[in-house]
């Protein structure tokens, strides 16, 4: 099982175009049918979908798939590229100009952060999502997956953030990285959190250790991306992933 | 007034985490009166940012007469004793700066239309910072449509126009950098979620598409900052920051 990061920049103007697009072919059904188009090819339906507020190279659309396999994958996709489905909304919706100028397109993994012992029930999490890469220093990934598990998805969740899902960037540039997906309820609680984390004397314990043990702080930096995440695609608590169903 | 003989100077400060507080008192208080020693000028304002493409972030704004008076003010200022002492005994065995984005930049034709009116006024709520860089084939064209179609639709919808500015030195042109503020961030959800689908604003893209090839400007960063209560901006960045809180 993996997951692919799918992260697309928007043709300008066009973003809103794309967010329907890709309802259009991976949610609704096809031609009034139940089936959308990546149902009839075994493509599975997007775990979270977003559109950026703010970050970089804005505007971006992005989702994440879960396969079972990369055979499966590399099975289903290429079916839907080449099928006549796809070249027709293809064209329809290109209207002369392509929607996306470019997209990046990684495969990534649950992190050993990611608690998901609050099971993956419940209603599906709006509001404003954050996303934060912490790209780490080589070797030095694991010290920053217990920062996050000890320390600052901890203080996230005291200040009214949701974990909804960590990973590593398995194959992607700038690795190691690890990608955190918060939801807030609104701009307001993620911003007061973010300043009471600027505050929290765990955080500089930690970096003072860190100097202490590995002679510099094992994250390089931390990007960071806001988003809103699309009606079709609310992610479900904890990606709707049970605490038991990832092999280690 | 302001015009396109000023030169501006942007300093986009990656903190490092938990050193925010020390930013702005460094900045803010401790190495303003080395600043003002050296010749440099105020800043028209400083900002923190926690949603960017890189967090946390500290941001402050020059406006100077001349680059060559700039050298020569930040020469005198990195040279003295004083300011190394002061930067060893805060930092503390940790930098508080990461890394720094400095730009150097000069007022975009597309700010002239959207100059305030009046006497200068602290400017708060949710400020943001964006980057737009601009097609080649007519970069002056890039800049005439969003003075006269783009901001004029985001003003329309409660964005105030702080500043907007070309890129001179420093980071790839051509290239617009401006600053807006807004009210709260839901009315700038709302403007930019019309502005997604307005009609037309698609219009003209789809017009540049056809005339250029592409459009006439690129997808870029944006930053949602907060403005410092010791250094808030005034309208239209007319003066140096002012104390509102």
């Amino acid at each position: 099982m993996f997951f692919e990061y799918r992260w697309y920049e928007c043709a300008p103007g066009r973003l809103a175009e794309e967010i329907d697009r890709m309802e259009e072919v991976a949610i609704a059904g096809w031609k009034g049918g139940e089936e959308s188009v990546f149902d009839r090819y075994g493509i599975p339906r997007p775990i979270g979908a977003w559109s950026s507020v703010a970050g970089r190279r804005k505007p971006v659309f992005g989702y994440i798939l879960q396969w079972d396999s990369f055979a499966q994958r590399d099975t289903a996709f290429p079916a839907f590229w080449t099928g006549p489905e796809w070249a027709e909304v293809r064209e329809r919706t290109n209207a002369g100009f392509t929607l996306v100028d470019h997209f990046d397109n990684w495969v990534i993994g649950p992190n050993a952060a990611w608690d998901r012992s609050g099971g993956c029930e419940g209603e599906p999490i709006g509001g404003l999502h954050e996303m934060r890469i912490h790209h780490c220093m080589a070797g030095d990934g694991h010290h920053v997956t217990a920062y996050l598990a000890e320390i600052e998805h901890r203080q996230m969740e005291v200040m009214g953030g949701r974990v909804i899902g960590v990973f590593d960037v398995k194959i992607g540039p700038d690795i190691p990285a690890i990608i955190s997906f918060i939801g807030w309820p609104d701009y307001e609680t993620q911003q007061a959190a973010a300043r009471r984390l600027e505050l929290e004397p765990r955080v500089r314990e930690r970096r003072r250790q860190w100097r202490e043990e590995l002679g510099d702080s094992p994250i390089r930096h931390v990007e960071q991306t806001l988003l809103k995440p699309l009606d079709y695609g609310k992610p479900l608590p904890n990606f709707g992933l049970a605490a038991e169903g990832v092999a280690a | 007034m302001s015009g396109f003989d000023d030169y501006y100077e942007l300093r986009i400060y990656r903190g490092t985490p938990g050193r925010m507080a020390d930013l702005h008192h460094r900045f803010g208080f401790e190495a303003r009166p080395l600043f003002d020693k050296h010749g440099a000028t105020r800043p028209l304002g400083y900002w923190e940012g926690h949603a960017g493409p890189f967090a946390p972030a500290y941001v402050y704004l020059h406006r100077w007469d001349s680059l060559d008076q700039r050298f020569e003010a930040f020469g005198k200022f990195y040279a003295d004793p004083d300011w190394n002492a002061q930067r060893i005994a805060s930092n503390a065995g940790e930098h508080m700066i990461d890394r720094a984005d400095i730009m150097f930049l000069r007022p975009s034709p597309a700010w002239d239309a959207h100059r305030p009116e009046g006497e200068p006024e602290p400017v708060g709520g949710l400020h943001e910072l964006c980057f737009l860089p601009l097609n080649t084939q007519d970069a002056a064209e890039g800049q005439r449509v969003f003075g006269e179609i783009d901001l004029p639709f985001l003003a329309s919808r409660g964005a105030e126009v702080l500043g907007v500015f070309q890129v001179w030195f420093g980071w790839t042109t051509p290239q617009l950098v401006y600053f807006l503020a807004w009210d709260s961030f839901d009315a700038r959800d709302a403007a930019m979620s019309a502005y997604q689908r307005d009609p037309d604003i698609g219009h003209q893209r789809l017009h540049e598409r056809q005339t250029y090839g592409g459009p006439l400007h690129f997808a870029g960063d944006t930053m949602l900052l907060e403005p410092a209560h010791y250094g808030t901006p005034v309208s239209g960045l007319a003066g140096p920051a002012v104390k509102t809180g």
